[in-house]
């Protein structure tokens, strides 16, 4: 949902919604369908700031980098 | 089914007020769709992290460092569980999720049970003296990525693991990876067998997973738990891939072998 408030700023918080908040950041929501984007606009106040740190933490790759991802090579394991 | 329902309120997720929010409800995804659909977001930056950890570095040196901080990660899988597994009994009495989730974990134990006993079997058929595994520090990043799960499934819910493990169990090895290193390394077969079996079962169990999730009477609260859980976990899964390319192409080039310890001793 939509919170309601002032929050100034790219952080989470009153008056911020998810979505636009996340595509601000960088994220590419383009593709969601309604269903999609209703779950992104219910993410809580954590799993935005979460994202928004992974976000700028991480998104340096250069497009040299991001073109070779295209063959998925994943490697974590449980 | 339980299903995720949109416009669920922010909460604070007191682990003594777990309770389901206020809703107005739009729509309606099961809760695995939901979780997937969150872990999705993340996952772009996770898969460059990992593609750019494959293709830095000598491909032998990268697996063997692979898979030593593989064994840190997953000598801690089956010791999570079972402490998850403790914590759904105490609260089984007064939440039905956790009978549910308990259950689910004691078939999951099973079938993880080991895992990292094949790591060291895979790490001496590269030639790697195994002894070594446990002389080395995990990095703060290992420790903020499982350790965090320690913290959640004891001091708030044991319902937190199924975040971490959807994200593990979601990104495995590919087949092709497996492959590709044979060629590139020319280590034997027998140097591949838990790579290639979690490229082999994880995705089944992924799946399973999110099945499970769609069947859970969450409450907003622990659903939303799950979330920060596996966005977390993805955080911390970049961090770790990012770590290791950075060091691949660090002007000393990556660490040195640890100074392999007597068999048995501990640190």
């Amino acid at each position: 949902m939509t919170i309601t408030g002032n929050t100034p700023g790219n952080i989470p918080g009153p008056g911020k919604d998810p979505v636009a908040l996340l595509e601000e950041a960088g994220f590419s929501l383009d593709a969601l369908n309604e269903e999609q984007r209703d779950v992104i606009t219910s993410l809580t106040e954590e799993e935005v700031l979460l994202l928004l740190s992974l976000k700028k933490r991480f998104d340096v790759a250069e497009p040299e980098v991001q073109a070779h991802t295209g063959i998925y090579a994943g490697g974590s394991m449980f | 089914m339980s299903e995720y329902v949109s416009g669920s309120e922010f909460t604070t997720g007191s682990p003594s007020s777990v309770s389901t929010s206020t809703t107005s409800t739009t729509s309606v995804v099961p809760r695995g769709t939901a979780l997937r659909l969150k872990i999705d977001v993340a996952t772009p930056l996770l898969r460059v992290a990992m593609s750019t950890y494959w293709r830095s570095g000598d491909p032998g040196t990268r697996y063997i460092e692979y898979l030593q901080t593989m064994h840190m990660v997953i000598r801690a899988s089956v010791p999570l569980m079972d402490l998850a597994v403790s914590r759904c009994a105490e609260l089984a009495p007064y939440e039905p999720a956790a009978v549910t989730l308990r259950s689910y974990l004691i078939r999951h134990i099973a079938e993880e049970r080991h895992h990292d006993d094949w790591i060291v079997d895979d790490l001496r058929a590269t030639g790697f003296d195994p002894t070594a595994l446990l002389a080395e520090q995990p990095a703060p990043v290992i420790a903020a990525l499982v350790g965090s799960q320690y913290y959640w499934v004891n001091h708030y819910h044991p319902v937190c693991l199924l975040g971490y493990i959807a994200v593990l169990e979601g990104h495995a090895p590919s087949s092709q990876l497996s492959e590709r290193l044979r060629a590139a390394t020319g280590f034997p077969a027998e140097a591949f067998r838990a790579l290639d079996h979690h490229a082999d079962v994880d995705d089944r169990h992924a799946a399973q997973l999110y099945q499970l999730l769609d069947g859970l009477p969450l409450t907003a609260s622990q659903d939303a738990a799950v979330g920060v859980s596996a966005l977390h976990t993805a955080a911390s899964l970049t961090e770790l891939f990012n770590n290791g390319a950075h060091r691949a192409h660090a002007p000393h080039g990556p660490n040195p072998p640890v100074s392999p310890v007597p068999q048995g001793a501990r640190p």
